[in-house]
């Protein structure tokens, strides 16, 4: 039997705060996708269906750079989103992302999230902010990936270095 | 140092952009332990490994948040203007601070209380709510921001090369002897 989305939310530590009501609301707005090891789940040209929500497996952020050169950025880890979650203004992306090894990813309606967020009901409080709180891991996960950056400024030059040949 | 200072409530709402949708009246929950600091050029909001109390914005002055280097230096994260709030991911991870936010200009810092803050949240207060969704809003800005300069550095590898260079350790340059 195929697991269905309240199923892979139940077995997420940072839902486990969620009411099982909760989770079955944030399971109504969604539908689940796998990607098997490579496949590209986040174009960067293309605006996502929703809110993309990694459950299983392990994404990296990829930049093509030039006609035959890719760097490869930060790992997300579920649970985490994946690109721009574009709840607010709509943001630009950056990057593709691929995924590191065969993942299922939750895609969470836009549209459904942001009715519950203007409705601001009990119900939907938590969960609500459950999603900003991922929101916010993966901005600590892009701020972390940065300074290691500057932290190995060797290793960085390299890749730099690397890619330039590439390019 | 960081000296209190009073709050004025209304000019408070006119400088911190994520009481926007709040008004005077749903503010007296939210500002419960929120407190108002002059600190000078220099002094720290927070470093890093401090634990998470609460979340700032930043009503004057220039704030740098970044962490510091082995060698001594500081690596820039974000510069943070007037209007603009910073700590936020931290807070709602209940995460240590990782960075150090310093006043690289005198200015007056305005600090949410954190657990009186979550408080309001699971008491359902619609002004709690609408704070912390501004607070997401500037997450995925930041977030835009953090990918765009990510782009950046990689998109011209070779021009990028240098910013790294300086900071590799003196040390280490003369050992280099495949450097050209």
């Amino acid at each position: 039997m195929i697991p269905d989305a309240l199923s892979y939310l139940r077995e997420l530590a940072r839902f486990s705060e969620l009411e099982e009501r909760e989770l079955s609301l944030l399971s109504s707005m969604s539908t689940v996708h796998s990607f098997p090891t490579g496949e590209i789940i986040v174009e960067r040209s293309k605006k996502s269906m929703g809110l993309l929500l990694l459950v299983q497996g392990q994404v990296v952020a990829i930049q093509r750079v030039g006609v035959a050169g890719v760097a490869r950025h930060y790992e997300l880890s579920s649970p985490s989103f994946i690109g721009p979650t574009r709840l607010g203004a709509s943001t630009d992306g950056y990057f593709d992302f691929a995924a590191q090894s065969d993942c299922v990813v939750l895609v969470i309606s836009r549209d459904d999230f942001q009715s519950v967020e203007r409705a601001n009901a009990v119900i939907s409080r938590a969960l609500v902010c459950s999603v900003y709180t991922e929101i916010g891991h993966a901005v600590g996960v892009a701020e972390d990936y940065l300074m290691r950056l500057y932290h190995e400024p060797g290793q960085t030059k390299k890749r730099l270095q690397e890619l330039s040949l590439a390019v | 140092m960081a000296i209190p200072e009073k709050i004025d409530v209304e000019k408070l709402i006119q400088a911190v952009p994520l009481l926007a949708g709040v008004d005077v009246d749903g503010l007296s929950g939210i500002l419960e332990g929120a407190k108002l600091y002059k600190i000078s050029e220099g002094g720290h909001v927070y470093r890093a490994g401090d634990p998470c109390v609460g979340f700032y914005s930043l009503v004057s002055g220039t704030v740098h948040v970044g962490q510091s280097t082995d060698q001594g230096g500081t690596i820039l994260l974000r510069k943070i203007r007037p209007g603009q709030s910073f700590g936020l991911s931290d807070f709602l991870q209940r995460a240590r601070h990782r960075m150090e936010a310093t006043l690289v200009e005198e200015g007056l810092v305005f600090r949410f209380d954190g657990n009186r803050f979550r408080e309001r949240l699971q008491q359902g207060s619609p002004h709690a709510l609408s704070v912390i969704r501004a607070i997401s809003r500037q997450m995925e800005s930041n977030l835009q921001a953090l990918d765009e300069r990510l782009s950046h550095i990689f998109e011209n590898p070779e021009s990028s090369i240098g910013e790294f260079e300086r900071h590799i350790p003196n040390v280490t340059k003369e050992l280099r002897l495949d450097d050209s």
